[in-house]
């Protein structure tokens, strides 16, 4: 049984909520501009066209009663047509109809950015769909994808919004900075322009109280997608912050973000000596790191590199191979560890570790690789300890813990 | 309406949407929920364990190791 038996009930319900310039309201009101919702599967709301027909329902608001007509052709495309090539051209108009109509000109008010947000996001749906669509037959790539179309689109948006600057606080209309920014990140992440978020990500650290005003869910968004991105640029500390925080305050019911979240802080934390459990693993059903973190925390070169050969396609399929391929090099370092341990003492040959190499099938290092990776671990400061070259020796620090615990060591890389 | 014309249009694929969007992070179906204070102590704090080194040598491939280097003439404890 659907709550809209007609076109008209479905009208009355919007004029309703919008017509209480209330957020909340706005909030219910943003599902019915949706295309999932359970609405736009209703056939008499899939509109081919409007025409010139007189007689039918509106909203008394022209700007709303326009872009709930064009919303209602957006659901013909998809549902109707399969066509989302037009689906995201109407989408589009719905946005650019919103930021002039809306955005640039209603002051003093902001109650109607839950149903905008609606809107951006189904326009960074519809741009995958159309993109998926026309790479399937595709003539060449001399026009402007759909997702820069979407991005330049929610950019004009973004300055609109930015540009509100007299306004008080809670009715500014900068508080949609978070939303569009989290919209603009994960379409920059899918056509591979990360830089183009520099400013954005800017303007977010330098928004002093503002932030308090974002909402939880774009706070955790937007903190899973900088820390993917710190993670990225090495940036380690920043990518643990981060992606930490994501984890952290990411809702227990949320399993499937929750284990996205993961799948990028895993490695981070390992790399800083964090490892996690076999019950975290198991719980969100992340068994792929298993074999790694075992072998990782072995000093077991042989294992770790099978483990990454053994689920490469998943590693790389969430961008994290090349990260778990640095996991290399603490591995080096809890292997010389146990070779010192096991032999005792404070100098040891270089042919030693060669051979512990050699036992944990590493082959193709010899002895000047060898000494390369150990003055890695010394600079960063994992090994105490020097190389003396001209006797082939390694002697490790006496007096401090030699290889002291990954997780003591603050500075990263 | 656009300057995007196409020639030929095909049925889209809508059972291959939901596997495409499995990397994609999930818009939540709430907006506002309580933060947790850095220092806020729960369980999901101690999923990460710091010290894993083995001290005692009692995995297989400390083992081994030992064996092997035994073996090669170096010295072990």
């Amino acid at each position: 049984m659907t709550r809209f038996p007609d076109i008209d009930s479905y009208f009355s319900e919007l004029q309703r909520l919008i017509n209480s310039y209330d957020w909340n309201r706005a909030q219910t009101a943003s599902s019915l501009f949706s295309m999932e919702d359970d609405h736009s599967y209703l056939p008499y709301l899939q509109v081919e066209s409007y025409g010139s027909r007189t007689r039918r329902s509106r909203l008394n608001d022209e700007v709303f009663d326009e872009m709930t007509c064009l919303h209602l052709h957006v659901l013909y495309c998809v549902h109707v047509a399969n066509d989302f090539v037009s689906a995201h051209s109407t989408q589009i108009q719905i946005v650019q109809l919103f930021n002039k109509e809306i955005l640039q000109k209603r002051k003093e008010e902001n109650w109607f950015m839950p149903i905008f947000y609606q809107l951006c996001t189904d326009l960074r749906i519809l741009s995958k769909e159309a993109e998926d669509v026309s790479s399937q037959n595709d003539d060449g790539e001399a026009m402007t994808s759909f997702y820069e179309q979407a991005a330049n689109c929610l950019m004009e948006c973004y300055r609109a919004c930015v540009s509100d600057v007299r306004t008080e606080i809670h009715s500014s209309k900068k508080v949609a900075m978070l939303n569009l920014t989290n919209q603009l990140f994960r379409i920059y992440f899918k056509i591979n322009k990360l830089n183009l978020l520099k400013p954005l990500i800017r303007a977010i650290e330098n928004c002093g109280p503002l932030y308090q005003e974002f909402s939880m869910a774009d706070k955790v968004t937007y903190n899973y997608y900088l820390g993917r991105k710190a993670m990225f640029d090495a940036d380690l500390p920043l990518a643990e912050k981060s992606l930490n925080y994501a984890f952290r305050n990411c809702p227990r019911d949320c399993m499937s973000n929750k284990r996205r979240v993961l799948i990028y802080l895993i490695p981070v934390k390992m790399f800083l000596g964090h490892m996690p459990t076999h019950r975290l693993l198991h719980d969100y059903k992340l068994d792929e790191f298993e074999e790694v973190v075992e072998a990782v925390k072995d000093g077991n070169l042989g294992r770790l590199d099978r483990a990454l050969e053994q689920h490469e396609k998943f590693f790389i399929k969430s961008g994290i191979f090349l990260m778990l391929e640095k996991l290399r090099s603490i591995t080096f370092r809890t292997l010389f560890k146990k070779v010192c341990s096991l032999l005792g003492g404070s100098i040891f040959l270089l042919e030693v570790f060669l051979c512990a190499l050699s036992f944990a099938q590493v082959n193709d290092v010899d002895v000047c690789e060898l000494e390369c990776i150990m003055a890695n671990l010394i600079a960063e400061k994992k090994i105490k300890g020097y190389i003396s070259h001209q006797h082939g020796k390694l002697v490790i620090s006496k007096k401090q813990e030699a290889f002291p615990a990954l997780s003591s060591i603050s500075a990263a890389i | 309406m656009s300057a995007i014309t196409i020639t030929k249009k095909e049925p889209a694929k809508t059972d291959k949407k939901k596997e495409a969007d499995d990397e994609e992070f999930e818009e939540f179906p709430v907006q506002e929920w309580t933060e947790r204070g850095q220092d806020m102590d729960d369980e999901e704090v101690n999923v990460w364990e710091d010290n894993w080194d083995d001290e005692t040598h009692e995995s297989e491939f400390s083992k081994q190791l030992k064996e092997e280097l035994a073996k090669n003439g170096h010295k072990v404890q």
